[in-house]
């Protein structure tokens, strides 16, 4: 027992096994096992450089082309920047060919924090329009982007059919939450899409993902065991 | 007629013997890590989304172009559409062109994006793929993109993303290759099996290396090109020069000059490698004469093979004129960049001007954080206590290779032409990465263009001093340290895998 505790390949199992260990156990297993935000699409994100305010009058409507709205997409997230005003209302409506959506929240609105708009989602996924109309009788500014990074995606934004510089920022988001772990089927789905080929396979990912999550660790630690190995048989 | 020509064709099968009977002799570390790069690669290319990586959307673009229209694409300032209206209509459908570093927005994923991309693509006519003009990245020499025109028009089905894949495949296996010659230079360099384990294993589970592989960019062909140089060179310096390894080492230069403008810091190396081989062999005049003409006649041939294709070799908007630019530049000024370079590493002197450029941009963050870090477009990060326990990683082995260079200082001067050849080759990267670097900051401050994947042509030696560091280690404690060490990389490389299919997908 003593003398196998001394052999080198022995304590480079122990070096890397320690190693493993305190990883899964500090880092791996907590980070994959926490609840997440199960984001279901993200039509325009947030800015990246500056805020800009993508004014709604009293009776106005700000709509997004061409927003693709997937099975889950339970909520409609957004934010605006006017301080809290009483008289305020938004509407929002999902809409594309054979399916319409719309839920309503009264104000007054806290700046910046998140508005969630409750929808059904469609059964399969459309592309559509994202339309948030002001109900109220004061003007609202919602979150908007014009920056390089942000403001360069498909849906453009119009208010009462006129484009504007600034595009709303909306995410749309699943109740489904849960952890990486839990979720994994559906986010391996996600990641096939666009992808050709055998790529583009679900089961081809999966196999890649457990290749990766077993075969990188036993290759790295059989190449450094197995070379303790042979420096020995070499020795001997 | 048939008969005999028949006769005379060479089956196949006695080859492929011969190579199955050679992969069989393949010491089994070796094999188990090329295995483990492999894996790597092909799920860091699944993970990431299309040009997801730094600048991944003009590197294709310039493939792309090269391969359609057979001419590079214009300089940055050349003209309006930086893509072809295929990849531009592929950005917009996967909604990838918001992606590019922003953390908060997605790829698109929803079925009906998919289709209507496939919609999109079926009615673009043929032109739509060859009417970009000008790219980020059109001053690059041409020998990366030209390779990678091969497999983009292997590219079975022919589709957009199909194309596009494939030239990620194509770069894979220049990553998997410098594995492979990491464990040459290990071999070259350690007798024990387990050292030369260790130092390809430091050098394939870089976690960023591994992504910068898995993606469209030059950057992996000049890391496997370094490594091939570094290895030839220490044959050289270990073993003498012969026509076969000079005409290696030379090709090796050229090639770095052929693929990227930073390729250039290997002129310098190259010069020196040749001094030290006639310091330490000293042939007769007529074949130091040959040897001096075959090694720099080649790079120079490289040099100007990729000032022909580009728009020359020096100026603005040349293939070098990014690097090589302060060397006709009037703001030059030696003591403000050697401040700068000081200030760079340790801390500012009281006689000191503060330094040009972003106050606090130094070591830590082009050694350490975006050398290990910064996946993506440098969006994603490990949390802070794995940047700092890596930087104290670091801090002990630039210790260690102290300790080890004054106890053992007899066998460091008895092996001066490997080390000074060592030292040289990456002196010369950094340096001219710093000449560069302060050059840019003379026009524009806030940009040092100096970042931890620069340094990645020097990867080997970062594994070469850590193996170094290791076997001088009392004989257990380098075992259980290789371990270690074998374990920290794996975790790196995991949880980098792992952050990134988070970031993009959940």
């Amino acid at each position: 027992m003593r003398s196998a505790l001394r052999s080198p390949r022995t304590l480079a199992a122990l070096g890397a096994g320690l190693g493993l260990l305190v990883a899964c156990v500090a880092w791996f297993v907590p980070y994959l096992t926490r609840d997440r935000v199960n984001v279901a699409g993200v039509p325009v994100p947030p800015p990246f450089t500056a805020q800009a305010a993508v004014r709604v009058a009293p009776g106005s409507e700000a709509c997004l082309s061409e927003v693709a709205f997937d099975t889950d997409a339970d909520l409609v997230e957004l934010s605006t920047l006017t301080a809290p005003r009483a008289r305020t209302r938004l509407e929002v409506a999902a809409q594309a060919p054979g399916y319409r959506e719309t839920a309503t929240l009264p104000g007054p609105y806290e700046p910046v924090a998140p508005l969630y708009f409750a929808i059904d989602p469609p059964e399969r996924s459309l592309i559509g329009t994202l339309c948030i109309r002001n109900r109220g009788t004061r003007r609202v500014d919602l979150l908007g982007t014009s920056d390089a990074r942000t403001a360069v995606g498909r849906p453009i934004t119009r208010i009462d059919g006129v484009e504007v510089a600034y595009d709303v920022s909306v995410r749309l988001l699943s109740t489904d939450q849960g952890s990486v772990l839990e979720r994994l089927g559906q986010l391996v789905d996600r990641a096939a899409a666009f992808k050709p080929g055998l790529f583009g396979i679900p089961v081809f990912l999966w196999m890649a993902l457990l290749a990766a999550a077993i075969g990188i660790p036993t290759a790295a630690v059989y190449s450094v065991l197995s070379s303790f190995r042979e420096s020995r048989e070499r020795e001997h | 007629m048939a008969i005999p020509t028949r006769a005379r064709r060479r089956s196949p099968r006695p080859a492929v013997a011969q190579l199955a009977l050679k992969a069989r002799t393949l010491p089994r570390p070796l094999v188990a890590l090329l295995a483990m790069a492999t894996i790597q690669v092909v799920a860091w290319m699944l993970v990431l989304p299309p040009f997801q990586g730094p600048d991944e959307d003009a590197h294709f673009a310039y493939v792309q172009h090269l391969a359609e229209t057979g001419g590079r694409p214009g300089a940055p300032t050349s003209g309006s559409r930086s893509y072809s209206t295929e990849h531009a209509e592929a950005m917009k459908w996967a909604d990838l062109f918001v992606l590019r570093g922003v953390l908060g927005a997605r790829p698109g994923w929803a079925e009906v994006e998919e289709q209507r991309w496939h919609e999109v693509e079926a009615s673009l006519p043929e032109e739509a793929s060859s009417d970009s003009d000008q790219n980020a990245a059109g001053n690059n020499p041409p020998l990366y993109y030209a390779l990678e025109t091969v497999p983009y028009h292997l590219a079975p089905g022919g589709s957009f993303f199909n194309r596009f894949y494939m030239t990620r495949v194509a770069s894979a296996v220049f990553y998997v290759a410098a594995v492979a010659f990491m464990w040459l230079i290990a071999s070259e360099l350690f007798r024990p099996l387990w050292a030369r384990t260790l130092a390809t294993a430091i050098f394939g589970l870089h976690p960023k290396f591994a992504m910068v592989g898995a993606l469209v960019n030059p950057d992996t062909l000049l890391v496997l090109i370094w490594t091939v140089f570094i290895y030839i060179g220490l044959r050289i310096v270990r073993h003498g020069p012969t026509m076969r390894r000079l005409i290696g080492v030379g090709a090796t230069a050229a090639a770095s000059l052929a693929t990227h403008g930073r390729g250039v810091a290997i002129v310098p190396a190259l010069v020196v490698l040749l001094g030290i081989a006639y310091l330490r062999w000293r042939p007769p005049l007529r074949q130091t004469l040959l040897v001096a003409a075959i090694g720099l006649g080649i790079a120079t041939a490289g040099l100007g093979l990729a000032g022909v294709f580009t728009t020359g070799v020096s100026g603005e908007d040349a293939a070098y004129g990014g690097v090589l630019g302060w060397v006709d530049d009037p703001r030059f000024n030696i003591r403000q960049f050697l401040s700068y370079v000081w200030q760079f590493y340790l801390p500012k002197l009281g006689f000191m001007q503060p330094s040009i450029g972003v106050a606090g941009y130094g070591f830590n963050e082009v050694y350490i954080q975006s050398f290990y870090s910064g996946f993506s477009w440098l969006e994603i990060e490990y949390p802070r206590f794995a940047i700092d326990l890596l930087h104290v990683a670091t801090m002990l082995l630039l210790l260690g290779l102290y300790t080890v260079a004054v106890r053992r200082l007899d066998a460091v001067k008895r092996s001066w032409p490997t080390t000074a050849f060592l030292l040289v080759t990456g002196l010369s990267m950094v340096a001219l990465l710093h000449l560069s670097s302060y050059t840019t900051m003379l026009t524009n401050p806030g940009d040092p263009l100096l970042t931890g994947r620069y340094l990645f042509p020097l990867l080997s030696l970062l594994a070469i001093g850590v193996t170094v560091v290791v076997t001088a280690l009392p004989r257990r404690i380098s075992a259980f340290a290789t371990g270690a060490l074998v374990s920290a990389g794996i975790v790196l490389q995991l949880s980098g895998l792992g952050l990134a299919f988070v970031r993009f997908y959940a």
